[in-house]
C-alpha cells in the first residue's frame, strides 16, 4: 500500500510546488510598457523592449535619459535590464532583478542583492 | 542796275571760249572806232571842210564801213580840246543795230570824240599823225544773242583772203594821250551766260610810243563794276565801287620797269554762291583791295620782279619782296619771293573769311593778334610746288567754348615756323617754338616739332605747367569718378602722331617727363589719396610689364607722405616716404576698368582695415589690382609684400606684433559675399618671426617665434607653426579648411594638424578654446537656462569645428597629472572632443586612453573613458585616479603590477561634478605574482577561513594571479566572481558594494589542503564592516569545469565578455610602446 501511494504522494507534492510557482508568474508582463517614476528617477519601458532612463534630480530630462533594453522571463518572473555604453558602443552592464508586483499602477522588483525598488506608473 | 548777284547760269557753252571770243569782239570794236576816228580826222584834214559839210561826208562815209543804222551830228575841226594838235572833234555819234532779244537797239552814243593830228609832221612830211585821242560820255550797249549774234558786229569784213601780217601800230598812229571820260558799258552775252556793267570808266594814258620803247603813264578809274556768269558747275558775280589803277611804267626792248597801284573802295564777290566779301568785311571802313608796288621784268625770260609790293585787303596787309618767273616753254614758274603780313587780330579776320572757311569755328570764340613772315621759294608745276616758309606769331590769343571746356583759355602767346612743301612727296614740318596759355588757375606751355605736318603729322612736344587739378577734371572720362584737388607742375615729353590721336590710340604714343604734386586730393570712385608734396615721374608706354593687363603707362611716384583710403574706405592708410612705380591701364578706355600694378617701398605705413587698425615698418613689394570688368565690383588683388615689423590692433581687444613678415598671392575682392574673408578670398604664402599675439581673453600673450603657412579659400596650409602658449610650447603643421563658411556659419572649420611639443599644459589649452564657435550670447543664454553658476567654467567643446591633433608631446598636464611621451590622435568635432587612442606613458603604466567629452548643455556635459593602464604599479594607479580605489577597494591592499582596463562614462554637471544616476563602467584587474599588503580586514578574513601560513617567510600575502571584472551602474558597483591564487589555496571572491560604502561581498575558499571549505560574508558600512561565516557555499563548481552548472557558465561567460570588450581596444602600439622617438 505505501508503494502504491509514495507515487501519488510524489505527484501530489510536485503539483503542489508548482501552484506555488505559478503564483510567482502571475505577474502581467504586458502592464510594464509605460513610464515608471521613483523620487526624480524615471524609467520608460517601450514595448518594443527598449527603454530610457532619467534622473531629474541630477538635471536630466527624458530627451536626454540612456537607453536600455530589457526582457521580461514569465518563468521566474525575472526582469534582465542591459544598459547601453556609448564608449564600447555596445549593450554592456547587465542587471537581473525579479519582479514582485506589477499592476496598473505599481511595479516592484528586488534585485538579486535584495535590494527592492518600487515604483509608481506616470499618468 | 542787274542783280548779279541772283542771276542763275543757263547757258551750257563753255565760258572759257566765249569769254575770248567776247573780248576779241570788244577789241576789234575799239580797235574799228578808233580805225573810224582816224579815217574822219583824215577825211576832215583832207578836204578841209566846215562843220556841216564834214559831218555830211562822215554820214556818208560812214555806210562803208558801218553795216548798222550810224549818225553823226557833228564833225568839227579844233585845236582847242586836243591842243598842242590839231583834232578832229564829232559830237553825237549813234550807233544803232537791232538785234532780236536785245534789251537796247542803240549799240553805241558818244557824245563827243576828240583826235588830235600832228600838222606840223603832215606839213612837213605829208604824214597824218594821231597824238591824241578822247572819247566823252560814251555809252554802249554790248549783246551777244544765245546763238553767238553780236550787235556790235557791224563792220564790213574784207573780202581779201590773203594771209595778214601780224598787227603793227601804224606810223601815222602815234598817240601821246588817250582820255576817255565818263564811259558806261552794258554787256550781255547770253551765249557766254555772262553780263556786265561799268559806270563812269575814265582812262588817261600818257606817254610815248617808240618802235621797241615805251613809256607810258596809264590811270583808269571806275566808279562801279559790276559782272555775272554763271555755268552748270560754277558762278561768279562781283560787284565793285571805285576802282582805282595806276601804272606808271616803261619798256625797252624786253625789259620792263615800273610803279603801279589798284585800289577797290568796296565790293562784293560771289563765289558759287559764297560771299567772299561778307557783311563783317564789307562793313569795314578801310578799302577792300589796294595793291601798289613796283615791278621790274624781262618779258623775253619771264621773269619778274615785285619791288615792296603791298597788297592790302581791308587791313590786312602783306608785303611782298622777290622774283616771279612766269613758265615758258619747258621752263616751269618759280618764285622766290617774301612776306611778311601786319598784325591781325584773328577775331575779325575769322569774321571777314568766307563762310565755307570759318564754319569750323562754330561755337567757339578765338581771338589773337596774329602775325606771319615768310619765304616761297622753288618752281611751281610738274607736280613742284614752291616751298614755303613761315614764322607766324601769335599774341595776346584767347579761346572761349563752353561746349569744350567750361572756363576761358586766355593769355595764349605763340611763336611758330612752318616749312610747307606742297609738291607731290614734299614733307612739311612746323616747329612750335613756345606756345603758352592760361586758364582758371592753370598754365601751359608748349613746345615741339611737326613732322610730316599734312600727312601723319609726327609729332614731338614737350608740355609743362602749372595745372590746378580741378581744372582738369573736365578732361576726364564721363564714368571715371574722380575729384581731384591741388596742383601738378608737369614737364613732359610726347611724341605721337594725328592717326593715334584721332583713334585715340594712346598706347602707341610716347610720353615721359616729370609731374610734380603740390598739395594733392584725389577721390577716384571709392579711392582716396593725399600727397602735400611729391613727383611723378611718367612713361609711356609703360616700362613696367607685368603681363596681368595691358599697361598703358607707368609712373614712378616719390613722396615724402601720402594718405590713401582704398576700395569703401574699407583701408585707410597713412604712409611715410614713399616710393612707388605704378603702371595703369588705359583709362582712356571706357570698356576697360581702371588697372594698376606697382611696385611700392614705403618707411612705413599705418591704417585701417574694418575694426583692424596696424601700423606696418619698411613695407615693400608689389601691388596689383584688376578689377574684372566695368560693370562689375569683382577685383582681382595681387601680392609681394615684406615687412621688417607689424603691430596690428583688432577691436581693442587684441594686439598683435611680429617681425620679418613675408605676404606671397592675392585676393579677389567680391562685395557680394557674406562675410570679410569671403569678400576678399586671399590665396597667400604668409611668413613671419617673432610675433606676439595679445588676446583679451587670456591671461598670457601667445608668443609665435617663427610661423609659415599658405591661406588659400577654404584651406590654410601650415606649413609649420612655432607656437608658445603661456608655458605651453608646440610645433604645428597641417591643414585647416572651410575658414570663410565657418565664420558665415554655413560649414565646420576642419583641421587636420600635427601637434608636436616639448610640453603642453592641456587645462590652458582647453581653456583657450573653450566655446570656440559658439557665440558668447549663445553660451550665455545656455547658462542661464541651465541655472549654471557664474563660478562654473566648464571647457565648452567647440562647435562648427572638426579638428584632429595628430599628437607627439613629450610632457604635459591635464587635469593637474604630469603626462610623458603622449602620442596619439585628438580629434574635437560640433561639439566633442575625442582623444582617439592616445597612447602615452605616465607615472604608473603604459597607458593608452580613448576620451569622449561631449558639451550639449553647459549643464550637461558627457564624459567617457576607454582607459587601459598595462603593467600598472597600483598603488601610483591610485595615486593618478583616486576613483579608482573606491571602485576596487582590493587595490588599496595589493602591491605590484597589473593591466587596468576601464570603460566608463557619465554626465557632469558645470563643476564637473558627476551626474551618479548616469554613471556607466565596465572594468577589468589581470595580474600576476601581486602582493597583498598588511590589512586588518584581510587578516580577519583569513582567520575566519582557518587559513594557515599563507603569509609565508616575509609576512606578505603573495597572489600567483588576480582576474578581476566588474560593472557600475548608477552608484552600483558589482564584481564579478573572480579567484585568487594565494600558496595553496584558492579562494573565489565576489560582490557590490555602492558609492555610499555600503559593502556585500562574499569570499569563498574552494581549493585548501585542508578538509574544510568556508565562506566569508563581509557587508556593512566601511569602515564598520562585519565578517560572519557563510551559510551557504556558492562557487564550489565555479572553477572546476567539469562540475559548473548553467549559472556558473553565464557568470563566467558574462564575465569574460566584459574582459574581452574592455581589452579589445588595446593597440599592439600600446603594449610595445616604449616611449616617443626624439623629436
Amino acid at each position: 500500500m505505501k508503494n502504491k501511494l509514495f507515487p501519488l504522494i510524489f505527484l501530489s507534492l510536485i503539483a503542489l510546488f508548482a501552484s506555488c510557482i505559478g503564483k510567482e508568474g502571475e505577474v502581467d508582463p504586458s502592464l510594464l510598457p509605460g513610464k515608471w517614476v521613483n523620487g526624480t528617477e524615471y524609467w520608460r519601458y517601450d514595448p518594443d523592449g527598449t527603454g530610457s532612463t532619467w534622473d531629474i534630480g541630477d538635471d536630466v530630462t527624458e530627451a536626454e535619459g540612456q537607453p536600455f533594453k530589457w526582457e521580461f522571463d514569465e518563468f521566474d518572473n525575472s526582469l534582465t535590464q542591459v544598459h547601453w555604453m556609448e564608449m564600447t558602443g555596445e549593450w554592456t552592464i547587465p542587471q537581473l532583478f525579479t519582479v514582485t508586483e506589477l499592476t496598473d499602477s505599481v511595479l516592484t522588483y528586488r534585485h538579486r542583492s535584495g535590494t527592492v525598488y518600487t515604483f509608481e506608473r506616470v499618468r | 542796275m542787274t542783280d548779279i548777284e541772283n542771276k542763275e547760269t543757263q547757258n551750257p557753252q563753255q565760258p572759257k571760249r566765249r569769254m575770248k571770243k567776247g573780248w576779241k569782239i570788244t577789241l576789234i570794236s575799239l580797235a574799228s572806232l578808233l580805225g573810224l576816228a582816224i579815217v574822219l580826222v583824215v577825211v576832215a584834214l583832207w578836204l578841209i571842210l566846215t562843220p556841216a559839210r564834214l559831218t555830211s561826208i562822215v554820214n556818208k562815209f560812214s555806210d562803208k564801213f558801218i553795216l548798222c543804222e550810224n549818225h553823226f551830228e557833228d564833225v568839227d575841226l579844233t585845236v582847242f580840246k586836243t591842243f598842242p594838235y590839231v583834232g578832229l572833234n564829232v559830237q553825237g555819234v549813234t550807233l544803232i543795230n537791232p538785234v532780236e532779244g536785245a534789251p537796247n537797239d542803240t549799240l553805241a552814243r558818244v557824245e563827243e570824240i576828240g583826235v588830235g593830228f600832228n600838222v606840223r609832221e603832215y606839213l612837213k612830211h605829208g604824214n597824218i599823225e594821231v597824238k591824241k585821242l578822247v572819247l566823252n560820255k560814251a555809252k554802249a550797249n554790248i549783246y551777244v544773242s544765245k546763238e553767238g549774234k553780236a550787235n556790235y558786229d557791224i563792220f564790213k569784213t574784207s573780202e581779201d583772203t590773203t594771209v595778214s601780217e601780224p598787227f603793227e601800230m601804224p606810223d601815222l598812229v602815234s598817240l601821246k594821250s588817250v582820255r576817255v571820260k565818263h564811259f558806261d558799258v552794258n554787256y550781255l552775252d547770253k551765249s557766254a551766260n555772262m553780263q556786265a556793267g561799268v559806270k563812269n570808266f575814265n582812262l588817261g594814258v600818257d606817254g610815248e610810243y617808240n618802235p621797241g620803247n615805251i613809256d607810258a603813264k596809264v590811270d583808269f578809274d571806275i566808279a562801279n563794276l559790276d559782272f555775272m556768269m554763271s555755268t552748270d558747275s560754277s558762278s561768279i558775280g562781283t560787284k565793285l565801287d571805285n576802282i582805282v589803277f595806276k601804272l606808271d611804267g616803261t619798256t625797252q626792248k624786253s625789259k620792263l620797269e615800273g610803279d603801279f597801284k589798284l585800289g577797290v573802295d568796296n565790293g562784293r564777290i560771289v563765289l558759287d554762291g559764297l560771299q567772299y566779301v561778307n557783311d563783317t568785311l564789307y562793313a569795314d571802313d578801310n578799302r577792300l583791295l589796294a595793291i601798289e608796288g613796283g615791278f621790274a621784268g624781262d618779258v623775253d625770260s619771264l621773269s619778274f620782279i615785285l619791288k615792296e609790293v603791298e597788297a592790302r585787303l581791308k587791313e590786312y596787309i602783306i608785303d611782298v619782296d622777290g622774283t616771279v618767273t612766269l613758265p615758258k616753254d619747258s621752263q616751269p614758274m618759280a618764285m622766290d619771293v617774301k612776306f611778311k603780313s601786319n598784325t591781325w587780330k584773328v577775331d575779325k579776320l575769322l569774321a571777314s573769311l568766307p563762310e565755307d572757311f570759318s564754319s569750323w569755328v562754330g561755337t567757339m570764340k578765338i581771338d589773337a593778334e596774329m602775325e606771319i613772315a615768310g619765304t616761297a621759294r622753288g618752281e611751281m608745276g610738274d607736280g613742284k610746288m614752291p616751298i614755303i616758309g613761315a614764322d607766324l606769331t601769335i599774341a595776346k590769343g584767347s579761346f572761349e567754348d563752353r561746349t569744350m571746356l567750361p572756363f576761358k583759355v586766355d593769355a595764349i602767346n605763340a611763336n611758330i615756323h612752318a616749312d610747307l612743301d606742297m609738291a607731290q612727296g614734299g614733307v612739311s614740318k612746323v616747329d612750335v617754338n613756345t606756345l603758352t596759355a592760361h586758364a582758371r588757375n592753370s598754365r601751359v606751355s608748349v613746345s615741339g616739332h611737326i613732322d610730316d605736318l599734312l600727312g601723319k603729322m609726327t609729332t614731338d612736344a614737350v608740355v609743362s605747367g602749372a595745372i590746378s587739378l580741378p581744372d582738369i577734371e573736365v578732361f576726364m572720362p564721363k564714368d571715371v569718378n574722380i575729384d581731384m584737388k591741388g596742383k601738378v607742375t608737369p614737364k613732359l615729353k610726347i611724341h605721337t602722331n594725328i592717326e593715334q590721336l584721332q583713334k585715340a590710340d594712346f598706347a602707341k604714343m610716347t610720353l615721359s617727363g616729370d609731374i610734380g604734386l603740390a598739395n594733392l586730393d584725389v577721390v577716384y570712385d571709392t579711392i582716396y589719396a593725399q600727397v602735400p608734396k611729391g613727383n611723378v615721374s611718367i612713361q609711356m608706354p609703360s616700362t613696367m610689364k607685368r603681363g596681368l593687363f595691358k599697361e598703358l603707362l607707368s609712373a614712378t611716384i616719390s613722396a615724402d607722405a601720402l594718405t590713401a583710403n582704398l576700395p569703401n574706405q574699407a583701408i585707410d592708410g597713412m604712409l611715410g616716404k614713399t616710393k612707388l612705380k605704378a603702371a595703369i591701364s588705359d583709362i582712356f578706355d571706357s570698356t576697360q576698368p581702371f588697372r594698376m600694378v606697382c611696385d611700392f617701398d614705403f618707411a612705413n605705413l599705418a591704417g585701417n582695415v574694418d575694426s583692424l587698425r596696424g601700423t606696418l615698418e619698411h613695407p615693400t613689394g608689389t601691388f596689383a589690382m584688376i578689377p574684372q570688368s566695368v560693370n562689375s565690383d569683382k577685383v582681382k588683388y595681387q601680392i609681394d609684400f615684406t615687412s621688417s615689423s607689424l603691430h596690428l590692433d583688432v577691436d581693442d581687444s587684441t594686439t598683435f606684433d611680429l617681425a620679418g613678415l613675408s605676404v606671397n598671392g592675392g585676393a579677389n575682392y567680391d562685395p557680394s559675399r557674406s562675410n570679410t574673408l569671403q569678400q576678399w578670398s586671399p590665396n597667400l604664402d604668409v611668413e613671419f618671426k617673432r610675433g606676439y599675439l595679445d588676446l583679451e581673453q587670456m591671461d598670457y600673450i601667445v608668443q609665435i617665434p617663427d610661423i609659415k603657412f599658405n591661406y588659400k579659400p577654404e584651406r590654410c596650409q601650415i606649413t609649420n607653426a612655432n607656437v608658445v602658449f603661456g608655458n605651453s610650447d608646440f610645433y604645428l603643421s597641417g591643414a585647416v579648411e572651410g575658414l570663410e563658411k565657418w565664420i558665415s556659419h554655413e560649414d565646420m572649420l576642419k583641421g587636420d594638424l600635427y601637434f608636436t611639443s616639448n610640453f603642453t599644459n592641456v587645462d590652458d589649452l582647453m581653456e583657450a578654446f573653450s566655446g570656440m564657435g559658439t557665440d558668447a550670447d549663445t553660451l550665455e543664454v545656455q547658462r542661464k537656462e541651465d541655472n549654471v553658476d557664474t563660478s562654473a567654467h566648464p571647457f565648452i567643446v567647440p562647435r562648427d569645428v572638426d579638428f584632429t591633433l595628430h599628437t607627439r608631446i613629450k610632457e604635459a598636464i591635464a587635469f593637474e597629472n604630469d603626462l610623458r611621451e603622449v602620442a596619439g590622435d585628438v580629434q574635437i568635432k560640433d561639439g566633442v572632443a575625442v582623444l582617439n587612442q592616445v597612447g602615452f606613458v605616465c607615472k604608473a603604466a603604459k597607458m593608452q586612453l580613448t576620451a569622449l567629452y561631449r558639451t550639449p548643455r553647459v549643464n550637461h556635459i558627457f564624459v567617457g573613458l576607454d582607459f587601459h593602464l598595462l603593467d600598472i604599479n597600483i598603488q601610483e594607479l591610485i595615486d593618478m585616479i583616486p576613483y579608482v580605489d573606491t571602485l576596487v577597494p582590493l587595490l588599496n591592499d595589493l602591491e605590484g603590477a597589473a593591466d587596468f582596463h576601464l570603460c566608463a562614462e557619465t554626465y557632469v554637471n558645470a563643476f564637473y561634478q558627476p551626474k551618479i544616476s548616469t554613471l556607466r563602467a565596465a572594468s577589468a584587474l589581470t595580474g600576476q605574482n601581486l602582493t597583498v599588503l598588511d590589512n586588518k580586514d584581510i587578516d580577519r578574513i583569513a582567520k575566519l577561513l582557518q587559513l594557515k601560513r599563507w603569509r609565508e617567510d616575509d609576512s606578505k600575502i603573495h597572489l600567483d594571479s588576480l582576474d578581476v571584472a566588474m560593472t557600475v551602474f548608477r552608484n552600483n558597483l558589482e564584481v564579478y566572481p573572480f579567484l585568487l591564487s594565494l600558496h595553496k589555496y584558492q579562494i573565489v571572491a565576489e560582490g557590490r558594494h555602492d558609492l555610499d560604502n555600503n559593502y556585500d561581498y562574499h569570499v569563498e575558499i574552494v581549493e585548501s589542503p585542508l578538509p574544510v571549505r568556508l565562506a566569508v560574508d563581509v557587508f556593512g558600512t566601511m569602515p564598520k564592516l562585519k565578517f560572519d561565516i557563510s551559510p551557504k557555499l556558492r562557487y564550489k563548481n565555479l572553477y572546476r569545469p567539469s562540475k559548473r552548472n548553467d549559472a556558473d557558465k553565464a557568470t563566467l561567460r558574462l564575465k569574460e565578455n566584459i574582459r574581452k570588450a574592455l581589452e579589445a581596444n588595446v593597440k599592439q602600439d600600446t603594449r610595445d610602446y616604449e616611449g616617443l622617438e626624439d623629436f
